[in-house]
């Protein structure tokens, strides 16, 4: 197996001074949970020991160069819409097929996060296609989903205004906030309100007729629905004099991201890193490092990479000793199966990440996407993860009792560890119900994956 | 109908008490009724309360919607100035008018056209620049019903708080099957994530324990409420109910009424729902005894622009009618029509405010004994 971010950090390791004391296996741990998913011994072992800034320059490297550029399946390619003329069996097979390619699509992408060399760049991904929501829900079409996904994963760490721009064309965003049928002298307010209040300044930031004057510059944006590419339809384009921010101009709709930018950087910077605090260190954002954080981003020019960089290096991040976050169904779903080497992406499971785990991939509830946080655990949402948890831990004892060869790849990788470094991967901050006596072994080698399964389905394994 | 203390309510302004007191949340612990049920009902996404509750004798109304109006042939008659849209059909079919209460022109001074914002306001009854952390029915209650409030779907917001007993599940019987598989755990913890996950636990283990024990009273099949997702969760409203002492506050929500585009036919679907939903949910319990201690209230996070946009919908607006239900309801209009001429920036001006909504809730429903923060309105 070639890891690509192993890769980039052994490079990243011949720079190692011979005095910088290295990151140690909980702190390797928290890292790569964090910034991925809950990693193997194998990850962690590859990064043990190196300096801290080495470890982060190697973690940003890979979100650039991420893998999964590239998918095959018939929901890549755009399909033409039915005319008016379809029959009803027409109509029937057509939705039909639109059903298996969403289907096909989000097995793609859980493949993906499953098996991927590049975890924080399915991990940063996931934030944006939660950040600069659109669902399949309503755009129908999954190509056009694909295809942002796609913008999102290639720019996952780019320049956040430019990002901001490729996001306002992207056929699905049009069709999702309507922007398909705002026109001139008839304006539709849906994208524009989103953009300022989700997308860039955060509630509060802007005015009622910042919203009217912004859904006007944005009118004329569509999509051609035969190439499905974004269109500008000069004709519907409202071009008069508007009044935005205390500026008027004739302003259109890129006019309106750099004025946003120019006008209100920090208001842009702070909603970003709280969010990105949010996500990646705790529920609790601290104001003082927030606003450093801003000023960073800010000085550079809304370069992501940078701004990741320091908040990966802030104490914060680094600072506590307990879980302070709750892992999404996804980082349930993939971390757990990574760990093991399991690659179940079936029908079954992802129904049931849509339905109790709440969390079904190009299908966020609603433009503000996915609540996150401690709204991930409500008492319906608990029982379906401790059902995951039951579900994930027999499949691994049916994988093990299944293969009775001893070296068996997963029977031995699960052999190779001590319990004690079970716990230290699984609940590295302890567990509530699971209790290992470190150094006590179970006396035959076939009652271990009822042991680690215990860590598994102890209630802290929901937290990171 | 069913006989309602009046309470003396002395001042004729809808603001008590200076707004600066107690939010709800936090008032005086309530002795509720076991027998009763508060049912709100969310229409999540922001509702177009004008196609609901229709002002037909405003020429406006058509003026502002030459493409959206409800066409006067297909308005079902309600009042002398106010119409219902088609699709509520069933539930003046079912529901005796006296049952059913209408409040008009529901919102909040200097309102808020962002969905989260504004329903943030609505589930913790907040003035639109303060923010509060729980939400106004969250009140802890008596340890006799299994929880404090039960969300069937999402959203738990208003019956959320640090004491409250909040249990959110599909239907009762997966939930207790599904709890077989956690057990209580005894540990604290101070981080807010922790204590919220093992508080969590407990409470639906709790929760699940009390609710097995009752699951095998209840045998009683009951119909199907219409069809759709709503159907099926005010179905469990009602079980839940007819078990008995589950929890004083059940909460449904039923949506996208986010109609940008569109409007006619998705929000003509979702009011299908909501009738055919109730209609049954009503037979059901009046059949079974208990429509006199159940109460029904809509809400939303508010109303939409009152001209219609380019695209066959509307955009964010602000204040929006809502509908009361329960054998206890003095049927009527309450509140007044705002109006469609006198527009602030293309929206309605609220008439009543939200709070007083509740208010009449807290007073008349839930037998809150502390004095009302907001005037009553007079539906219960």
């Amino acid at each position: 197996m070639t890891y690509r971010l192993i890769t980039y950090l052994l490079l990243a390791g011949f720079s190692q001074s011979v005095f910088a004391v290295g990151l140690s296996f909980s702190e390797t741990q928290h890292l790569l949970t964090r910034t991925g998913f809950t990693p193997s011994f194998f990850e962690v072992t590859a990064i043990q020991g190196q300096k801290k800034t080495d470890a982060v320059q190697a973690i940003l490297d890979s979100a650039q160069h991420p893998d999964g550029l590239q998918a095959d399946g018939a929901f890549t390619e755009i399909t033409k819409p039915l005319g008016r003329s379809a029959t009803q069996s027409e109509r029937d097979m057509y939705r039909q097929m639109q059903r298996e390619s969403v289907l096909a699509m989000q097995q793609w992408w859980l493949g993906q996060m499953l098996t991927t060399q590049t975890p924080f760049a399915e991990q940063l991904t996931l934030f944006w296609h939660n950040h600069f929501v659109s669902s399949i829900q309503k755009v129908k079409y999954p190509a056009l989903m694909y295809q942002q996904n796609q913008l999102y994963r290639s720019q996952a760490l780019g320049n956040y205004r430019q990002l901001v721009h490729d996001m306002a064309k992207s056929p699905a965003m049009i069709l999702y906030l309507d922007n398909q049928t705002n026109k001139k002298g008839q304006p539709n307010e849906n994208f524009a309100r989103e953009l300022f209040e989700l997308f860039t300044l955060g509630e509060g930031h802007y005015t009622e007729s910042d919203v009217k004057a912004a859904a006007r510059a944005f009118t004329g944006w569509q999509l051609d629905r035969n190439s499905g590419a974004f269109s500008f339809n000069k004709r519907q384009h409202d071009s008069g004099l508007k009044t935005l921010f205390g500026q008027t101009g004739n302003f259109d709709g890129e006019a309106v991201i750099d004025l946003i930018f120019t006008e209100k950087p920090e208001q842009v910077a702070v909603h970003l890193v709280s969010k990105w605090w949010l996500y990646f260190i705790s529920t609790e954002p601290d104001v003082d490092e927030v606003n450093r954080l801003a000023q960073i981003f800010i000085n550079a020019d809304f370069e992501l990479r940078p701004l990741m960089e320091a908040l990966l290096l802030s104490p914060h991040f680094w600072s506590s000793n307990q879980p302070l976050l709750v892992k999404s169904p996804v980082d349930l779903v993939v971390g757990t199966q990574r760990i093991f080497g399991l690659n179940i992406t079936d029908k079954g499971l992802l129904r049931q990440m849509g339905g109790p785990l709440e969390q079904q991939l190009f299908s966020p509830p609603n433009v503000k996407g996915w609540p996150g946080g401690n709204a991930w655990i409500s008492s319906t949402t608990l029982l379906a993860r401790a059902q995951l948890m039951g579900q994930t831990t027999r499949a691994i004892a049916g994988m093990a009792g299944a293969s009775q060869q001893p070296m068996d790849s997963l029977y031995s990788s699960i052999l190779a560890h001590p319990l004690a470094e079970w716990r230290g991967l699984l609940l590295p901050h302890g567990g509530i119900v699971a209790e290992v006596d470190a150094g006590t072994q179970p006396f035959l080698a076939s009652d271990y994956p009822n042991a680690i399964s215990a860590l598994i389905e102890d209630p802290l394994y929901q937290l990171k | 109908m069913r006989a309602m203390n009046r309470r003396h309510f002395i001042q004729a302004s809808g603001l008590l008490m200076a707004s600066s007191m107690l939010p709800f949340s936090v008032s005086a612990a309530m002795n509720s009724n076991p027998n009763r049920t508060l049912v709100l009902v969310e229409f999540n996404g922001g509702n177009d309360s004008l196609n609901m509750v229709i002002p037909f004798t405003d020429q406006q109304y058509y003026t502002l919607r030459p493409s959206l109006h409800i066409p006067r042939n297909e308005q079902i008659p309600y009042t002398s100035t106010l119409a219902l849209h088609p699709s509520l059909r069933p539930l003046v079919d079912h529901i005796d008018g006296g049952d059913m209460g209408t409040i008009l022109g529901l919102g909040y001074p200097d309102p808020n056209r962002s969905h989260f914002r504004s329903i943030e306001i609505w589930d913790t009854a907040s003035r639109s620049d303060e923010t509060l952390d729980s939400g106004w029915l969250a009140q802890p209650r008596s340890d006799q019903f299994l929880a404090d409030a039960i969300v069937i779907g999402r959203n738990f917001a208003p019956v959320s708080g640090n004491q409250t007993r909040t249990i959110v599940m599909d239907n009762a019987d997966s939930f207790y099957q599904k709890s077989r598989n956690i057990d209580r755990v005894d540990n604290q913890s101070q981080n807010n994530v922790m204590a919220h996950l093992l508080k969590t636990q407990n409470d639906t283990k709790q929760a699940a324990e009390l609710i097995k024990a009752r699951l095998s009273l209840e045998k009683s099949k009951l119909p199907t409420f219409g069809g759709g997702v709503f159907g099926q969760q005010l179905r469990e409203v009602a079980r839940l109910i007819l078990i008995g002492n589950t929890a004083p506050v059940i909460k449904v929500s039923l949506g996208s009424f986010d109609t940008h585009q569109g409007q006619k036919g998705a929000q003509a679907a979702l009011f299908t729902q909501f009738a055919e939903g109730m209609a049954s949910f009503h037979h059901v319990l009046q059949s079974a005894g208990y429509w006199d201690d159940v109460l029904v209230m809509t809400y939303s996070e508010f109303g939409r622009r009152v001209a219609e946009n380019g695209s066959g919908g509307t955009d964010h607006g602000t204040a929006a009618s809502h509908f009361v239900f329960g054998g206890g309801v003095k049927g009527g209009v309450y509140g007044k029509q705002p109006s469609l001429s006198d527009l602030s920036d293309g929206d309605l001006k609220f008439t009543t405010d939200f709070r007083q909504y509740y208010q009449t809730v807290q007073s008349g429903f839930l037998d809150d004994q502390s004095v009302p923060l907001y005037k009553p309105l007079g539906f219960l």
